[in-house]
């Protein structure tokens, strides 16, 4: 801290209070030579040298530093009022800092702001002010003693009064003395300014007929009070309005004098205050808008918050509160439809903004709320200029003032105030911030209802879906489910309330099913997935299920919630389809066997006739003289043989035509291609087709049902007989090659030298009716591609020319263990029933 | 007369399933007679046999060349044999045509062992008969080449049923020359009476020539 130093200067001292060492710096520079000063760091020292009495200076420059300037203002005029204060205040807070003087009680003469931008004029400010300072203490002191003068002086000497003209001609304050009448007896230059009259006019004249009436009565109490003389000095302040200009406010202190005949009258000390007189009564008005401004907060409060109130019954008082407020007898929350105004509610509620009116609002209106910042527009007479825009001739539009309400950041409508008269009054800024506060509560009322209604529809969307809905914690026990679950599964909502989400479970799937299910859900993953549950009966039931974790914000799981439908019907109706298609496939198989019926009855007809031929032979010998046994042994033996065969066929046969159930084993390739070709040899040699067949020494092993897949090869070995039957003297080879691909799959093709197939037949082949043959049904290329794409392969045409086609297939091979996937066993687990 | 008795009739059986083939020759040979099979028509032309005797039996429905191709076929070659048909359909049309193309007889598999026999000797006997009146046939034209020009004339007055003056006159020859012309006909013609000889002659007209 910087010891004060003092520089004794005739002029006047400066003390400047927290400001920076620049600051100081330029100062001293500045008032060098014209002022001295002090440097005092802080509020605290400030005070402290007040308390001490040891402040020799005659303004106080208050830093930006002092974060308290008004009080620091205020401290110093409790000490000594006459010391002005200069407040050092930046731009940004200039206004501010002047409403806060305003609403402050300040006893002194002289506090003003001084923008921290203009240092060059700081300095002259200053001396400004201690001039004044010194000014005024100086006239305080000459009035002081001047009264002891007159106290002590005869009127009649003409130096006295010679003196006292003098020196009060020179007095910024205005001197009068009046006598006991009241009648002026002397006045100064200043007071003659004040009261606004020549000096020598008013001598004589009755001082009191310079107030106001309305003023009159109390001033002669001032004169009346000051001769009770209990109280010195004490001011009062009275509004002056002079023949020309605006009122004026004078304070006046009023003391006795007496003269020295013996004469008694008063002295009267009158300094204009209507500056200060007047920032006093803008402050009082300030601080009841203030009240008022609670009271009327107060209220809004009261309305808004209150039980058991409507929303619109709500906004009816609000509107007639603030129509009140706003002295504009139609209020209204109005809604936007395009260029229209819908009124929703409006006080009062009939007229020509009755609630369901609709309107156009004139230009003017929404051109102000768009322009403002804060969406509140507004205008009364002093706004219009009616020449530039008169007042809407529908509407008739004489004052308004409206705010936009947002509701969920887009414009929603309007509440607004309005009146076909004029306001005389410019609306105040509390005017805007109720209407400001009201359109707030408005549009947050109004999107909470929206969200109200929007969690209402959610809500009932889960009651009332067809999906059924579970929600389990994150223990998997159940909190909530929805009316379609209970439809389903017959369990009333209180029944599965509380109970683990697995109760439902049947057995047809593993536990190892379930545990992977609930593995990769609780690690954040989604399942979706066909289960099979058991209703409360106890019938079972297939649901199409997804399984979703839920999160809380942080991300950590608090629920699962899963969502499903019944797929009973669909899982029966593709039981239904594969039976179908069983079914199909049997009639495929027995129109193959009524195709191969000639040849059949053929290849079992040779060893029947033998048999008889054999056995006739037999008794023929048997009856004969000298039969030989062992002729007779020969036909019998020729005869179980032939039997044999012929049981052969028929087992073969029997296979065929069963109508089996798609059973899956595990058969060697080779096998089933020998069963075909033994089938089939008969026909073949009939039509002097040469058969050859090619294939992989090594055994592969296919997870097929049998007699399907030899349905097939029949099927492709019938096509490619009909291909080569009528080709003359062409030979005719059928050959079936199997071989292995890779170590998966097994390939079988047969190929035949028949006429190829024409290309616009090649596309439709699988059609499942097409056919090229006249007696043709065409179930064959298509069921057998049904056929084999149900085992997990693929049959396709490789090839085909003028001179012969070759069809080909792929099945899976299996080398290991039987493996049965788990969709199959479950199908099967349907079976059983 | 001829020496076709002498000849062994021979069995000949053509069918693909070899069942049905070992079990028709081990029938037929258990009554006595010679069988030999072959597994289809092609094997059955391919051993020739210039003097067979006796009969084929014969499947119709064969791989390769058919029963009614085979039988066309020796149709065609002349060959005499009786055919007789073992079928294992019961195709009506197809029977039909092969009895047209004169098959010796039908049987249908499976077929009963003495109805098969009774065929098979029926149509060795009329193999038999066959050629016996072939050889006959081939002797008559012998005969008939050996005679003149106008002993031909006169076997063919006679045959118009002329008497000896009538034929002497249309002639111009005396009856007596007629009449020995006669004689050295019918001597040459191996017949003992003129009937016979007018017999001869008009077998020879119906006959299928």
């Amino acid at each position: 801290m910087q010891q004060p130093t003092f520089r004794t200067e005739p002029q006047g001292r400066a003390a400047l209070v927290n400001l920076t060492p620049e600051l100081v710096t330029s100062l001293d520079l500045r008032l060098t030579g014209s002022l001295g000063w002090e440097e005092i760091c802080d509020q605290d020292r400030l005070s402290a040298v007040l308390e001490q009495g040891t402040l020799q200076s005659d303004v106080v420059l208050l830093g930006a530093g002092v974060d308290k300037p008004v009080a620091a203002a205020q401290h110093v005029h409790r000490f000594d009022k006459t010391i002005s204060v200069l407040i050092l205040v930046d731009p940004d807070h200039y206004a501010e800092l002047r409403r806060a003087i305003m609403f402050s009680p300040l006893r002194g003469s002289e506090v003003s702001l001084w923008s921290s931008t203009d240092i060059d004029g700081l300095s002259g400010a200053l001396m400004a002010a201690v001039e004044r300072r010194v000014q005024r203490r100086t006239y305080l002191s000459t009035i002081a003693s001047t009264q002891l003068r007159l106290g002590r002086l005869s009127l009649s000497q003409p130096e006295a009064n010679r003196y006292l003209d003098h020196l009060l001609d020179h007095a910024p304050v205005g001197i009068l003395s009046i006598d006991r009448a009241g009648l002026v007896l002397n006045l100064n230059r200043q007071a003659g300014q004040i009261l606004g009259v020549v000096e020598r006019e008013a001598l004589g004249l009755p001082l009191a007929d310079f107030f106001p009436q309305s003023e009159r009565k109390r001033f002669i109490e001032l004169i009346t009070q000051s001769a009770a003389a209990s109280t010195p000095n004490t001011a009062e302040v009275f509004a002056v309005r002079p023949a020309h200009g605006t009122v004026r406010f004078l304070e006046a202190t009023a003391s006795p004098l007496a003269y020295h005949v013996g004469q008694r009258g008063f002295m009267l000390i009158l300094q204009d205050v209507t500056g200060r007189e007047k920032a006093e009564r803008e402050r009082k008005r300030a601080e009841e808008d203030l009240r008022v401004h609670a009271g009327l907060l107060h209220v809004f409060h009261k309305i808004t918050s209150a039980q058991g109130l409507a929303f619109e019954e709500k906004l009816i008082r609000l509107l007639r509160l603030s129509c009140e407020r706003f002295k504009l007898p139609i209020g209204m929350l109005s809604r936007i439809d395009g260029e229209y105004h819908e009124v929703l509610v409006s006080i009062p509620g009939n007229g020509a903004f009755a609630p369901g009116r609709r309107y156009r609002p004139p230009d003017i209106y929404w051109g102000t709320c768009e322009q403002t910042a804060d969406q509140v527009g507004s205008e009364e007479a002093s706004d219009r200029d009616s020449a530039a825009r008169p007042a809407d001739p529908d509407s008739r539009l004489g004052a308004y003032i409206g705010v936009q309400v947002m509701v969920d950041g887009d414009i929603f409508g309007a509440l607004c105030f309005r009146s076909i008269e004029p306001r005389s009054t410019p609306f105040s800024s509390t005017d805007r911030e109720v209407l400001k506060l009201m359109a707030q509560w408005v549009g947050s009322e109004l999107q909470r209802t929206k969200s109200e209604a929007h969690m209402r529809r959610l809500s009932s969307a889960l009651e009332q879906t067809a999906e059924t809905v579970i929600i389990a914690d994150k223990n998997r026990l159940i909190e909530y489910v929805n009316p379609a679950f209970e439809q389903l599964t017959g369990y009333a909502k209180n029944e599965a309330i509380g109970q683990k989400s697995s109760f439902l479970r049947h057995d047809i799937l593993e536990p190892s099913f379930y545990e992977k299910l609930w593995q990769s859900v609780s690690g954040g993953q989604v399942f979706r997935g066909v289960l099979a549950n058991r209703k409360k009966d106890g019938a079972i039931y297939f649901e199409e299920k997804t399984i979703t974790p839920m999160r809380d914000p942080e991300g950590k799981i608090t629920h699962y919630i899963s969502t499903g439908h019944d797929v009973t019907e669909k899982k029966n109706a593709e039981e239904a389809a594969r039976r179908h298609q069983a079914e199909l496939a049997h009639v495929a198989r027995l129109s193959t066997l009524g195709e191969m019926t000639s040849g059949l009855a053929h290849e079992l007809n040779q060893p029947l006739c033998a048999i008889t031929t054999y056995a006739q032979t037999c008794l023929r010998l048997l009856s004969a003289e000298n039969c030989s046994q062992s002729e007779v042994r020969y036909g019998l033996e020729q005869v179980v043989k032939q039997a044999e065969l012929a049981g052969a066929i028929f087992r073969r046969l029997r296979n065929f035509a069963r109508k089996g159930e798609f059973v899956r084993q595990r058969v060697s390739m080779r096998n089933i291609v020998a069963e075909v070709a033994d089938l089939i040899k008969a026909e073949l040699a009939q039509s002097e087709i040469i058969l050859k067949v090619e294939g992989v020494r090594a055994t592969t092993y296919v997870e097929v049902d049998p007699i399907q897949i030899e349905q097939v090869i029949l099927n492709l070995i019938r096509n490619s007989m009909d291909a080569m039957a009528g080709n003359g003297a062409i030979d005719k080879n059928l050959t079936i090659r199997t071989e292995k691909i890779g170590k998966t799959e097994v390939k079988v093709s047969i190929s035949d030298t028949g006429h190829g197939c024409r290309p616009e037949v090649v596309e439709r082949l699988f059609e499942p009716f097409f056919s090229t043959k006249p007696t043709g049904l065409g179930i064959g290329l298509g069921l057998s591609q049904t056929i084999i794409e149900a085992h997990g392969g693929k049959l396709w045409l490789e090839s085909t020319c003028d001179a012969g086609a070759t069809f080909s297939f792929v099945l899976p091979s299996h080398t290991g263990s039987r493996h049965v996937n788990s969709e199959d066993k479950a199908a099967n687990g349907l079976h059983r029933r | 007369m001829s020496t076709a008795k002498t000849k062994q009739p021979t069995v000949y059986i053509v069918d693909d399933h070899p069942a049905v083939r070992d079990s028709i020759r081990w029938l037929v040979q258990q009554v006595g007679l010679a069988a030999r099979t072959f597994a289809s028509a092609k094997e059955f032309l391919a051993s020739p046999d210039p003097d067979m005797h006796g009969c084929l039996v014969l499947d119709i429905r064969m791989p390769g060349m058919s029963g009614l191709e085979l039988q066309e076929y020796l149709a065609v070659a002349q060959v005499s044999i009786p055919v007789i048909i073992v079928t294992g359909h019961g195709d009506v049309p197809v029977t039909v045509r092969a009895m047209k193309k004169g098959a010796f007889d039908f049987l249908q598999k499976p077929f009963n062992d003495q109805a098969l026999l009774d065929s098979i000797f029926a149509a060795i006997r009329k193999h038999e008969e066959i050629c016996t009146e072939k050889e006959r046939r081939a002797e008559e034209e012998q005969n008939l080449a050996s005679l003149t020009s106008r002993e031909r004339e006169v076997l063919e007055l006679l045959r118009a049923g002329k008497s000896s003056k009538v034929i002497a006159a249309d002639l111009d020859i005396s009856v007596r020359t007629v009449e020995g012309h006669r004689a050295n006909i019918m001597l040459k013609m191996n017949a003992k009476t003129v009937g016979q000889l007018i017999d001869l002659a008009s077998k020879r007209d119906s006959a299928p020539g």
